[in-house]
């Protein structure tokens, strides 16, 4: 046998090998230099490059989201973004998917039901206006403004540009990577935690103290947000910032409202400028685009924005009738709760409806943001929106927006929901209840 | 030429040390002892210290000299093996010079340190993580503060007792301890994230569990260090002996203690810090958990200033 077709062409045995002693000097150098240049090149910057717009929302927009899908017992996979793009609805890959429907004539039904609307079927002129319309208004994200308001409004809602400027970098280091450029919820993070992050561009927001009874257009609190940043959300992904300073904490504020009114009035445009057939987007307003843009969309978005703020937006909040932390009202909290339970059990409110058993059996349902979500298990004692007495009085009060928790505000009087809310604390607790005398099955 | 290695690596390591020696006035040393059993921990650290700081200039230092006094060049191959020992070393040369000797002699010696570290380590490591020594940090019928950490991707959610609770645990410090050896779930208990306080010289009982993967609360001021196991909840206690709350509750800014996570739990893990604030005494404690039960507890808030 000839010795070289064995021959190993690295190196003989007992030579160590090395960066060193295998590539010659010159190649050394070369990577090196090589390496070097590429890490100056990154650099430190912490906006976002000069270049970089937000663009057009290519994914559906949403109109009726809670009709989207039936109610399931388990939630998307892992890795699985369920409306990415219209493909995900007409020509599913993934047969998992909560939106797959396995007969092909009942896709059609997303379009001719007018439950979502495909943004990439407007022409390219009417895009391109919408582009530039956007991009004039709210600017790129290195440069974020919210144009066409006054002072006072500015002033209220936070969004002159050297706020904005720095709340787009402190998101750009902190949110973006769950929640998106353009706050869509669909950053590289997102499609791996379950629930979903929050897609800001629908304008709508879960854990609000706005009274929706009396305005349903509300948007949301600054107070509301700092909330959700200061606590985070328990039992999801959604960390504490805690640790933020305070003016940094209000700079995120703002630009989450930037990223809000733009995203809501990108979403207006398409479903209310236009008119929707399955092939195409026509623009049917009157006015035109642009003014439907700048008027209609724009000043509509930034009012409901302004009126959220009034204090008259608040919900109010009566205090309870009597103290539940003082031992001697024992027996009124008994009773309080004993109410309570009745009124979550009566047919009218019919709780156990959607949180079914309690919450410990409650199916997943569509949302209007295209994710999944549920009714919350009551019996585990985990509080999204927080959990002071007052949280979960504006819970039952106004609803949960977008996941179909209603506002019983308008038909329960604020006893009727403190007696909820009593029962709702004690629920979690086994020794609370023996204490108060309720049962509730295994 | 080969002279010129020895000398880099002889600054390299005269350059090791002199941080070394540096460090604590740059700043850049371990805090200090903020703990009861802080000063034992930082001896250990310091003997080890000495022992490894000792072999590691010893050996360094040889290798240095060996180096260099017999350097050879490419014309000049190194010295060959029948080199002399230096003269300081002469006594020992039957060790050296044996191959079996020297391999039982840096066998032993480094065994017996060994052992010493371990033997010396032992009550320290039992006062801080064995619940039989719990109550060499909490003394009988004392009561310590009793907090409920639970390790979140990526905060701590922090569960207290409200104030009824806790000033009856006060009132009756025997039956208090059946409270706050596993300080169970109640309706009425007070929740704050990634806040943790304590009193100066008085006991805390942490009871630490994990709602997701593995964490471990590391609170470097107070030389804590424990893993947040999944499916456990581990009990650490501590006693702080300086605070860093001043006697209205303001935060010192040159004392800002934190609790950074410190096992690897996800893309949060860098952002998972929480802070330690420790009062003057235990009246502005409650005072603390009275001012958050008013927060939490706001539905009565306005019938209780009536």
């Amino acid at each position: 046998m000839h010795p070289a077709r064995f021959a190993v062409p690295i190196t003989h045995i007992g030579q160590t090998m090395t960066f060193g002693s295998v590539v010659r000097a010159s190649t050394r150098r070369g990577a090196i230099g090589i390496v070097l240049a590429a890490l100056s090149v990154v650099g430190c910057e912490n906006q976002y490059g000069p270049e970089r717009t937000y663009g057009l929302r290519k994914d559906p927009v949403i109109k009726n989201g809670q009709k989207m899908c039936e109610e399931r017992p388990l939630p998307d996979r892992p890795g699985q973004l369920p409306l990415l793009s219209m493909k995900d609805l007409l020509e599913p890959e993934d047969a998992t998917g909560p939106f797959y429907r396995a007969d092909p004539a009942k896709r059609k039904e997303f379009l001719t039901q007018d439950l979502v609307r495909d943004p990439t079927k407007i022409s390219p002129d009417d895009q391109k206006t919408m582009a530039t319309v956007l991009e004039d208004l709210y600017g790129r994200p290195r440069d974020p403004k919210v144009d066409g308001l006054d002072g006072p409004t500015t002033k209220l809602l936070g969004t002159d540009p050297e706020t904005l400027k720095r709340g787009s970098v402190l998101y750009r280091e902190h949110c973006l990577h769950c929640h998106g450029v353009t706050g869509d919820g669909r950053g590289p993070t997102g499609k791996w935690v379950n629930p979903h992050p929050r897609d800001f561009r629908s304008g709508l927001f879960k854990f609000t103290t706005v009274n929706r009874v009396e305005k349903p257009r509300s948007t949301a609190h600054r107070k509301d947000i700092v909330r959700t940043l200061r606590q985070g959300v328990e039992g999801t992904a959604m960390p504490s910032f805690g640790l933020l300073s305070e003016p940094q904490i209000q700079d995120l504020v703002s630009y989450i409202i930037h990223l809000s009114i733009r995203g809501e009035v990108e979403n207006r445009t398409i479903l209310g400028a236009f008119d929707s057939t399955a092939d195409k987007m026509d623009m049917v307003d009157e006015d035109g685009l642009e003014e439907y843009m700048r008027n209609k969309a724009h000043k509509g978005v930034v009012r409901a924005w302004v009126e959220s703020q009034s204090p008259g937006s608040e919900i109010p909040v009566p205090p309870m009738k009597f103290d539940p932390n003082d031992p001697t009202n024992a027996k009124l909290l008994a009773e309080s709760v004993k109410r309570g339970k009745a009124l979550f059990e009566d047919k009218k409110t019919n709780c156990n409806g959607c949180h079914v058993n309690y919450g410990r059996q409650a199916p997943y349902k569509a949302d209007d943001w295209g994710t999944l979500s549920r009714p919350r298990n009551l019996t585990q004692g985990i509080f999204r929106g927080g959990r002071r007495d007052s949280d979960l009085y504006c819970r039952i009060h106004s609803g949960i927006v977008g996941a179909g928790m209603n506002n019983f505000g308008k038909d329960l009087k604020s006893d009727d929901i403190w007696d909820l809310v009593n029962f709702v604390r004690v629920l979690p607790y086994p020794e609370m209840r023996k204490l108060v005398g309720i049962e509730i099955p295994e | 030429m080969g002279k010129a290695w020895s000398i880099l690596f002889g600054a390299a390591m005269a350059a090791c040390v002199g941080l070394f020696v540096v460090s604590p006035s740059l700043g850049w040393w371990m805090a200090e002892p903020n703990s009861a059993h802080a000063t034992q921990v930082d001896n250990l650290f310091y003997v080890i210290l000495a022992v490894t700081g000792f072999f590691f200039v010893l050996t360094e230092g040889l290798l240095v000299l060996f180096m260099y006094k017999y350097a050879g060049s490419p014309d000049n191959p190194a010295a060959n093996a029948k080199a002399e020992l230096p003269g300081f070393i002469k006594p020992l040369a039957n060790v050296f010079n044996t191959a079996h000797k020297i391999e039982i002699a840096w066998t032993i010696v480094p065994a017996a340190i060994l052992i010493y570290l371990a033997v010396a380590q032992i009550s320290t490591w039992a006062n801080i993580k064995y619940l039989s020594r719990m109550d060499k940090t909490v003394g009988k019928d004392e009561v310590p503060v009793v907090v409920d950490v639970s390790a979140r991707q990526f905060e701590w959610r922090v569960r207290y007792p409200n104030v009824a609770r806790q000033k009856a645990m006060l009132a009756n410090p025997a039956e208090a301890k059946k409270d706050w050896e596993r300080f169970p779930k109640h309706y009425d208990d007070l929740h704050v994230v990634n806040e943790v306080h304590a009193v100066k010289n008085k006991p805390i009982v942490v009871h630490l569990w994990t709602r997701d993967v593995i964490h471990s609360f590391n609170v470097p001021h107070m030389r804590v260090k424990q893993d947040a196991l999944p499916g456990k909840i581990i009990p650490v206690w501590f006693r702080p002996i300086n605070s860093n709350l001043d006697k209205k509750g303001e935060q010192d800014p040159k004392k800002i203690w934190e609790i950074p996570c410190a096992e690897l739990c996800g893309w949060g893990h860098v952002r998972m810090v929480g802070r330690l604030h420790v009062h003057e005494t235990f009246d502005d404690y409650v005072s603390w958990l009275e001012k958050t039960e008013k927060e939490q507890r706001n539905g009565v808030a306005a019938a209780a200033a009536k």
